[in-house]
């Protein structure tokens, strides 16, 4: 049943479980219960679609060094930011569950063998059960790995990452799940409706009432067993912060460590050996697929770095525009080719028109690749969010983020993992890398690309002095208080979020029906 | 002649693809386009023997490399260069 909180008239609820937000964490979980003796209530602040009046809510304030666009890289309604995510999915690694002595905080209390199940539930549930495992005997269908047929295969440091794209029509998981939550007898939606406020029982040890305010000036009270916040990473912790629930040693993590996968562009160049290009002619790149590479664990560890992406794409793309750019100056007359002949100017500004051709034969190699790198973000206390004195129309404080520079850890990584590409491509004799200015001189690190991921802020840990969450994601210090989403996170590995959002609230799901 | 003293001097930009060496009134494009000078390193890989290329390798593979530039490049390259464009 999907029902609008401004137009009931009751408003006293009771459920087993609220879940509170109905983003792809919200919603992943609520599809555990459909058909169950259990009462869901699925609270969504928004509508069914996003608008104005609502998107208002994420308006912030950014007080760091580096931006995050609050108001665009969220939506407030139904199916939440799975209305713009691209769908792109990965596993975590099992190393971004364990230890590493060099990362502060490393370490998830839980290991990757315990979501293995529910990576594969979550992908038969996101209906890609397909796509996990396709790492190697899929880098040759790829663009990139025709032209380095060694990279990434048994004798290389580096391994291929596949990532799968979810098709667009099956991304909005409002659209995916909207027909059997509307048909469901006992879990409930109730949309225009915002969680404002958690009554705590005297001792703080349990939540009594969940209320919810509308934007017509009603105001919902729901009597749950169970509560889940599944509100997003800022909203998580925002909605702790307002209602104080957290009293704990754990209250102090609330809104810290917030972590993305801050990427750097333009970072290398590679200059490829025509027999590496000259291999394999280049395939077309399987769609909705990707292709990245990481080095192996071992060397991750022993040269003390964070898990990363290389992206590497073909120079010739970037440089045609430039070229016609130039081209048209020289047209207009403002612009001198002073000594440098046209066919030069071609083969160098235009490509295409002179591309590099293998060695006795006609078919062509590019010959410069562009190197890109994503990187993990290690838990930074530092990166966090506090409320602001700003109020949205509810009255509530809207949120004053803070995140923090680039750490020296994660730029340690980024220039280190070019060099160690470079003896890479060395040694397999496939090229030489280097390393570009923007790089040498740090310019690369001031970003404004978040990249969307957002993760932390309400981080899992076996302690409350580390972490707000416990293992089975349940509020330090509360009965009956729970967390889904990207705030779990306890850190951020180097692949997108959301797949390990879905498998964590299956996770949830199994807890909360057994607990 | 360490790589300091390798980098000033003719022999370096005579092994250059030489766009920098034009004077063009359009040096912020030059900046941004790959004004990367190219090293001559894939005529040098293409023209050593199997012998050579081995050794390269061997260097790589035990991090005996040199930044030349920003680029990593084998000790036994850096001397294939400097006698390249001493030449
Ligand atoms: C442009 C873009 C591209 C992306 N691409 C990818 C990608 O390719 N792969 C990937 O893994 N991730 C991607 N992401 C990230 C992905 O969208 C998020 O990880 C995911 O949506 C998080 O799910 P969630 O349910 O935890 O939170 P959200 O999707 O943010 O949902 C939270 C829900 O809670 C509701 N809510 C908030 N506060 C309250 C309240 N007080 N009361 C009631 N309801 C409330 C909101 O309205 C919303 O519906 C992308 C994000 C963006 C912006």
């Amino acid at each position: 049943m999907i029902l609008d909180a401004r137009n009931l008239d009751s408003t006293q609820h009771t459920a087993d479980v609220l879940i509170v937000g109905s983003g792809p964490a919200g919603i992943s979980l609520a599809t555990q219960f459909l058909g169950t003796r259990q009462r869901v209530i699925l609270m969504e602040a928004g509508g069914k679609e996003p608008s104005s009046e609502y998107e208002d809510f994420n308006q912030g304030k950014n007080t760091g060094p580096l931006f995050l666009d609050l108001a665009n890289s969220r939506r407030r309604c139904f199916g939440g930011a799975s209305k713009l995510w691209a769908g792109v999915c990965r596993p975590l690694e099992k190393r971004d569950f364990e230890k590493r002595d060099f990362v502060p905080l490393s370490g998830w209390p839980i290991q990757k063998s315990d979501l293995d199940p529910y990576y594969q539930k979550a992908a038969e549930l996101l209906q890609f059960p397909e796509a996990l495992e396709k790492d190697e005997p899929w880098i040759d269908r790829f663009e990139t790995g025709a032209y380095f047929p060694k990279l990434g295969k048994s004798g290389s440091r580096l391994f291929g990452k596949v990532f799968h794209q979810i098709s667009l029509e099956k991304r909005d998981f409002a659209k995916l799940f909207e027909a059997q939550l509307a048909q469901s007898q006992n879990v409930q939606v109730l949309l225009h409706s915002t969680l404002v406020e958690l009554e705590m029982e005297p001792s703080g040890k349990s939540v009594t009432q969940a209320v919810a305010a509308t934007l017509n000036g009603k105001r919902h009270r729901i009597r749950a067993k169970k509560i889940v916040l599944a509100c997003g990473t800022i909203e998580n912790a925002r909605i702790l912060k307002i209602t104080r629930a957290s009293r704990s040693k754990a209250a102090e993590n609330v809104g810290r460590y917030f972590m993305s996968h801050p990427g750097f562009s333009d970072v290398g160049k590679i200059l490829s050996f025509p027999e590496t290009g000259c291999a394999k002619k280049a395939s077309v790149n399987p769609a909705n697929e990707h292709l990245t590479y990481e080095f192996q664990e071992e060397l991750n560890r022993s040269n003390k770095i964070l898990g990363h992406n290389f992206v590497l794409s073909q120079t010739r793309s970037t440089i045609q525009p430039l070229g016609r750019t130039i081209l048209s100056k020289i047209r207009r007359g403002d612009f001198s080719l002073s000594g440098l002949s046209l066919q030069q100017f071609k083969s160098s500004f235009l490509f295409g028109t002179d591309e590099p051709k293998c060695p006795g034969s006609d078919v062509a190699y590019s010959k410069t690749w562009n190197v890109g790198i994503s990187v993990e973000q290690m838990p930074n206390p530092n990166s966090r969010l506090e409320l602001g004195t700003d109020r949205d129309a509810l009255g509530q404080p809207r949120v004053s983020f803070h995140w923090d520079r680039i750490p020296e850890l994660e730029r340690f990584t980024t220039a280190r993992a070019i060099r160690l590409l470079g003896l890479e491509l060395g040694r397999m004799g496939m090229g030489r890398v280097q390393s570009t200015e923007r790089l040498l001189k740090g310019s690369v690190f001031e970003i404004s690309d978040s990249i969307n991921h957002q993760m932390g802020t309400t981080r899992m840990s076996d302690s409350p002095e580390t972490g707000v969450v416990n293992r089975d994601c349940r509020v330090f210090g509360i009965d009956n208080l729970y967390v889904a989403g990207g705030s779990v996170f306890a850190t951020s590995g180097s692949v997108n979020p959301t797949f390990t959002i879905v498998a964590l609230a299956l996770r949830l799901a199994d807890h909360l029906k057994n607990a | 002649m360490n790589r300091r003293e390798f980098l000033r001097t003719s022999a370096y930009s005579a092994s250059v693809v030489a766009l920098s060496s034009l004077v063009l009134p359009w040096s912020a494009y030059a900046e941004s386009i790959e004004a990367t000078p190219l090293l001559p390193l894939e005529a040098i890989w293409r023209e050593a023997s199997d012998e050579v290329q081995q050794k390269i390798k061997n260097d790589f593979d035990s991090s005996r490399v040199v930044d030349l530039d920003g680029w990593l490049i084998s000790e036994t390259e850096f001397e294939l260069l400097k006698s390249r464009g001493q030449k």
